[in-house]
C-alpha cells in the first residue's frame, strides 16, 4: 500500500507534543496549528479553512482540538469520513486521561502548560485579570493550585512557573507526565482515519494544464498574489497580475511596499491604518500564534493615477512541521463593487425618504381632520383629506413599482394577458393623471380604429402611469403632455411626448439602468425613486415590446414602447 | 389656508408637548441606565479583591435595577466586552448585593427551586442564574455537588420542589448528572438542564430524555413561571440567607 500522507490540525497549544508522537509513527505527515478557542474568541471560518486546507493536502486528515468552540462539533459533522476527530474534550484531557483530569479538576487546579505560561502568558493574565491586583475574584474563588503539566522535553525554567503562581496569587505544583496517552489517542485516530480512508483518483488520470495553457489561467486571476518574509516583514515576491489590475510592475510595488515612507500606493486618509495593522497582524502571528486573517479595504492608486479601492487579507503560511515559513497576501480591486455598494446605499435612503414624505402628509391632514374637526369648514376637512387621498395614491404608486421591480428581479413576475383595448386603458390612464395634476394640458391622439393589443391590462396601466407621471414632472407648468397611438403590423407604437428639460445623448444611454437618477444631479422638487423607467422597461420586455425614447436638451422628450397585437 | 396655518401650528405645539413629555420619560430611563453604566465602570475599573467593599459602599439600587443590570452584563460578554475576570467581579458584586441584609425580596414561590452545580466552587453560571431568577421573584437555592449529593437527596425528600435546575460548566459533569437524572425523574420532578457542554456538543441532550432544555434565562423564567403557577397562591416574604443554607459544602 502506498505510504498516505496525513494532515494533522491541531491545537496550537499542544503542537510541541503532536509533533513528539509523530516522530515515532511512519507516515507522512503535515502539522496544521489553530490557536487556543478556550483563550482566544475566533471566528468558525478559521477551522473550516485549515480543515480544507488539510482534508485537500492529504489522504487521511486528524484533528487534535478539544470540543473548545461552539461551532467546531456542527462543522466537523460536515467532515465525516474525511476527518478523524482525537478523543478528548480538551488538551488535558488528552495529555492526561479522563482519570487524572477529573482529579485535578475536582480539586480546582488550575492546569497549565508550557505553551500558556509563555506564549500566551499575557492574554491568560488579561483574561483573568491577573498583573494587577485584580487576579483574585476569578482565580482566587476559582482555583486553588497551579498545576504546570510539564512534558520531559519542555526546557521551561521553574522559576517561569514560579513567577507565574505568584502573579496570580496561587500555589503551584508541578505534574510530569509524557506523550504516552497524546500518542494513544494518536493511533487510535490513525487506525480509524485509515479504515475510512477513500482511494483517491491516481494521479495518472488528472490532466494537467500545458503551460501555455497555465499562463493563460494566471493572468485571468482577479486577485494580486503576495508574499511577505517572516524574518525582515519585507514584500519579497509578487504576482505578476499586479500589472494588469493595479497598474504596476512587480519590482515598481516590490519597491514602493517595501518602502513605508512612500506613500503613493496609499491612500493618505489609509495608508497608516493599512500598514500598522498589517504589520501588527504579522507580528502577532509570530509571536503569539494569532491566525485569523487580517482583512483590510482601503483607497489605493493605481499605476495610472486613479483611485482604486482595494480589498487586502493576509495570511500566515505554514511549514509541514506547522512553523510559520511566511506571509501571504492578495489584493483585490473592488471599486465596482463599491460604487455599487454607494449606489445602494444612496438608493435605500431615498426610498426611505420617500416613503416618509407622503406618510407625513397623510398623518399630519388625517390628525388634524379627526382632532380639529368640530371647527374645520366642510370645504377644509374636504381639501385635507383629498390632500391625503393624493398623497396616499403618490405612495401606492411607488410601492407598487417597488413590488413590481423585485417580483422581477426575483423571476415571479407573471403577466395575465389578454385581448385588450388600448384605448380605453389610455383614456382611463389619461383621466386620472388629469386629477392628480391639473396645471399640465393632456392631448391624446388615437386613431378611431385600432386593433386591441394582447397586454395584462393592470401592468400596461402601470406603463402608462410611470411614463405619464414622469412626462408631467419634468415638464413646466402648464406644459402639453400628448399621448399618440399608431399601429404597425405586428404592434402598436405608443408615444407620450412631454416639453420638459430634455435628456442629453449620453444620459439617454443610462436611463433605463437600475438606480441611474441617483447618478444624475437630482431637479429641485421633483420626488420619486427613480425606478418609474426600468419598471417600464422590464414590463415592456416582458409583453415581448420594445421601449426607446427620442429627445434632445431644451427640447423635451418622446419616450415610445411598443406592446403586440392580440391577432400576432 | 390661514385657519389651516394656524391649526397646524397647534398640532405642531401638541406634538412638542407629546416630545416633551417622552423625552423626559426618556431622560427618566436615560438616568437609570447612566447609573448602572457608572456602576460597571467601576466594578471593572476597581480593585477585583474588595468587592465586599465595593457593594459595602455603593448607592442602593432596586430589585428592577439589579435585573437590568444582569441583562447588561450579558450583552457586554456576548459582545466581548468583557473579559472573564470583569464579568466575574460584576456576578461577584451582584450576588453580594443580593445577599445584604437589608435587601427585601417579594418570592413568587415558597419552595426555593434549588440551582444545582459539580463544581467545588460557584461557576459564574450558577451565580448569574441565582441573582437573574431571585431578581426576577423567583426563591432559589444553591447546591454545590462537588463533593456529595446528600443534601440536595434531603431537600428533595424534605420540601419537595417541583423543579430542579442543572447548570453544568465542564463535559466531565455530565457524567454525574446522567446518574442523577433517574432519582429525580422517579420522585416526578422536573429536571432543567444548561450549561456549556450542552451549547457546544448538542448531542448531549440526548443522554437525558425528558429533561427539559431552555435556550436562555429569558425562556427559563417563563418556564419556570408556568412551572410554579400552583405555587403561586400566596406571596411570602423571605430573606436569602434563609434560602441559602445548602449552599456551598466546602
Amino acid at each position: 500500500m502506498k505510504k498516505l500522507t496525513v494532515g494533522i490540525v491541531t491545537c496550537a497549544s499542544m503542537r510541541e507534543q503532536i509533533e513528539e508522537c509523530l516522530a515515532s509513527l511512519e507516515s507522512s505527515f503535515r502539522i496544521y496549528p489553530i490557536a487556543p478557542a478556550c483563550t482566544f474568541s475566533m471566528k468558525i471560518e478559521l477551522f473550516r479553512h485549515y480543515l480544507d486546507k488539510a482534508t485537500t493536502e492529504n489522504d487521511v486528515t486528524l484533528l487534535s482540538y478539544g470540543i473548545c468552540h461552539p461551532q467546531l462539533l456542527p462543522l466537523l459533522a460536515k467532515y465525516r469520513n474525511r476527518v478523524v476527530k482525537l478523543e478528548g474534550n480538551n488538551c488535558y484531557e488528552m495529555f492526561l486521561g479522563s482519570e487524572k483530569y477529573a482529579e485535578y479538576h475536582r480539586k480546582c487546579y488550575w492546569m497549565l502548560n508550557k505553551a500558556f505560561l509563555t506564549t500566551w502568558k499575557n492574554e491568560l493574565l488579561t483574561g483573568f485579570g491577573a498583573g494587577t491586583s485584580k487576579a483574585g475574584t476569578l482565580i482566587g474563588d476559582a482555583f486553588k493550585k497551579l498545576v504546570y503539566v510539564r512534558f520531559d522535553k519542555d526546557e521551561l525554567s521553574v522559576d517561569l512557573v514560579e513567577d507565574f503562581a505568584r502573579t496570580v496569587g496561587l500555589e503551584y505544583e508541578i505534574c510530569s507526565v509524557d506523550t504516552a496517552n497524546l500518542n494513544r489517542l494518536l493511533e487510535e485516530a490513525l487506525a480509524s482515519a485509515y479504515s475510512t480512508v477513500k482511494v483517491k483518483t491516481p494521479k495518472s488520470l488528472v490532466s494537467y494544464p500545458q503551460e501555455s495553457e497555465m499562463r493563460t489561467m494566471l493572468e485571468s486571476i482577479s486577485e494580486v498574489i503576495y508574499k511577505v518574509d517572516i524574518h525582515t516583514k519585507q514584500f519579497t515576491f509578487v504576482s505578476p497580475q499586479v500589472k494588469r489590475i493595479l497598474g504596476y510592475t512587480p519590482s515598481e510595488f516590490l519597491d514602493i511596499m517595501n518602502d513605508y515612507l512612500r506613500t503613493s500606493f496609499y491612500h493618505q486618509d489609509d495608508r497608516h491604518r493599512v500598514v500598522a495593522g498589517r504589520y501588527n497582524f504579522l507580528v502577532r502571528c509570530l509571536n503569539e500564534g494569532m491566525q485569523e486573517p487580517y482583512d483590510a479595504e482601503y483607497r489605493a492608486k493605481h499605476g495610472n493615477g486613479d483611485e482604486l479601492w482595494v480589498k487586502e487579507s493576509v495570511y500566515p503560511s505554514y511549514s509541514s512541521d506547522g512553523i510559520i515559513e511566511s506571509f501571504v497576501g492578495k489584493i483585490t480591486d473592488i471599486t465596482e463593487r463599491k460604487k455599487l455598494d454607494q449606489l445602494k446605499d444612496d438608493f435605500i435612503g431615498l426610498v426611505s425618504h420617500e416613503l416618509r414624505s407622503p406618510l407625513t402628509v397623510i398623518t399630519g391632514a388625517v390628525n388634524t381632520a379627526l382632532t380639529e374637526g368640530a371647527r374645520l369648514s366642510p370645504g377644509e376637512t374636504r381639501q385635507l383629506l383629498k390632500d391625503a387621498a393624493l398623497e396616499a395614491e403618490l405612495l401606492s404608486n411607488l410601492l407598487g413599482n417597488l413590488l413590481e421591480l423585485s417580483r422581477v428581479q426575483a423571476n415571479r413576475l407573471v403577466l395575465y394577458a389578454e385581448a385588450i383595448s388600448v384605448k380605453k386603458v389610455i383614456q382611463d390612464t389619461v383621466e386620472e393623471m388629469k386629477r392628480l395634476s391639473s396645471a399640465h394640458q393632456f392631448i391624446v391622439n388615437i386613431p378611431r380604429k385600432l386593433p386591441p393589443v394582447y397586454a395584462d391590462q393592470l401592468r400596461l396601466e402601470r406603463i402608462l402611469h410611470n411614463l405619464l407621471e414622469n412626462a408631467v414632472k419634468y415638464s413646466p407648468q402648464g406644459g402639453q403632455v400628448q399621448v399618440s397611438v399608431k399601429p404597425e403590423e405586428e404592434h402598436l407604437v405608443i408615444g407620450i411626448s412631454d416639453q420638459g428639460v430634455g435628456i442629453s445623448l449620453s444620459d439617454q444611454a443610462k436611463l433605463f439602468e437600475p438606480f441611474q437618477r441617483l447618478g444624475q444631479s437630482r431637479l429641485e422638487g421633483v420626488r420619486g425613486l427613480g425606478l418609474g423607467l426600468l419598471v417600464c422597461r422590464r414590463l415592456v420586455e416582458a409583453h415581448g415590446g420594445r421601449i426607446w425614447l427620442k429627445s434632445e436638451p431644451g427640447r423635451g422628450s418622446t419616450f415610445f414602447i411598443t406592446m403586440p397585437l392580440s391577432h400576432s | 389656508m390661514g385657519d389651516i396655518g394656524k391649526i397646524n401650528d397647534k398640532r405642531v405645539k401638541e406634538v412638542e408637548t407629546s416630545q416633551t413629555q417622552r423625552k423626559r420619560s426618556e431622560e427618566a430611563l436615560t438616568g437609570s441606565e447612566n447609573r448602572l453604566s457608572t456602576l460597571m465602570k467601576r466594578i471593572i475599573d476597581s480593585d477585583y479583591d474588595s468587592i465586599e467593599e465595593l457593594v459595602a459602599g455603593s448607592e442602593s439600587y432596586s430589585i428592577g435595577e439589579i435585573h437590568a443590570f444582569l441583562n447588561h452584563i450579558m450583552v457586554a460578554w456576548r459582545a466581548n466586552e468583557l473579559t472573564p475576570a470583569a464579568m466575574y467581579a460584576l456576578l461577584k458584586f451582584v450576588y453580594i448585593y443580593l445577599n445584604q441584609p437589608g435587601i427585601q425580596f417579594s418570592f413568587k414561590n415558597r419552595t426555593p427551586v434549588p440551582i444545582c452545580y459539580f463544581s467545588s466552587y460557584l461557576p459564574a453560571s450558577a451565580s448569574l442564574l441565582h441573582s437573574y431568577l431571585k431578581t426576577s421573584s423567583f426563591a432559589v437555592g444553591l447546591f454545590s455537588l462537588g463533593e456529595t449529593e446528600r443534601h440536595l437527596r434531603e431537600f428533595i425528600e424534605k420540601k419537595r420542589p417541583p423543579v430542579v435546575i442543572f447548570t453544568i460548566s465542564q463535559f466531565l459533569h455530565v457524567h454525574p448528572l446522567t446518574k442523577l437524572v433517574p432519582y429525580l425523574h422517579d420522585r416526578n420532578l422536573l429536571v432543567i438542564i444548561g450549561g456549556i457542554p450542552f451549547v457546544y456538543d448538542e448531542s448531549l441532550k440526548l443522554a437525558f430524555p425528558g429533561c427539559i432544555f431552555p435556550r436562555d434565562l429569558n425562556e427559563l423564567a417563563l418556564l419556570l413561571e408556568k412551572i410554579l403557577k400552583e405555587d403561586r397562591d400566596e406571596e411570602i416574604d423571605c430573606r436569602h440567607s434563609d434560602l441559602c443554607i445548602y449552599a456551598r459544602t466546602n
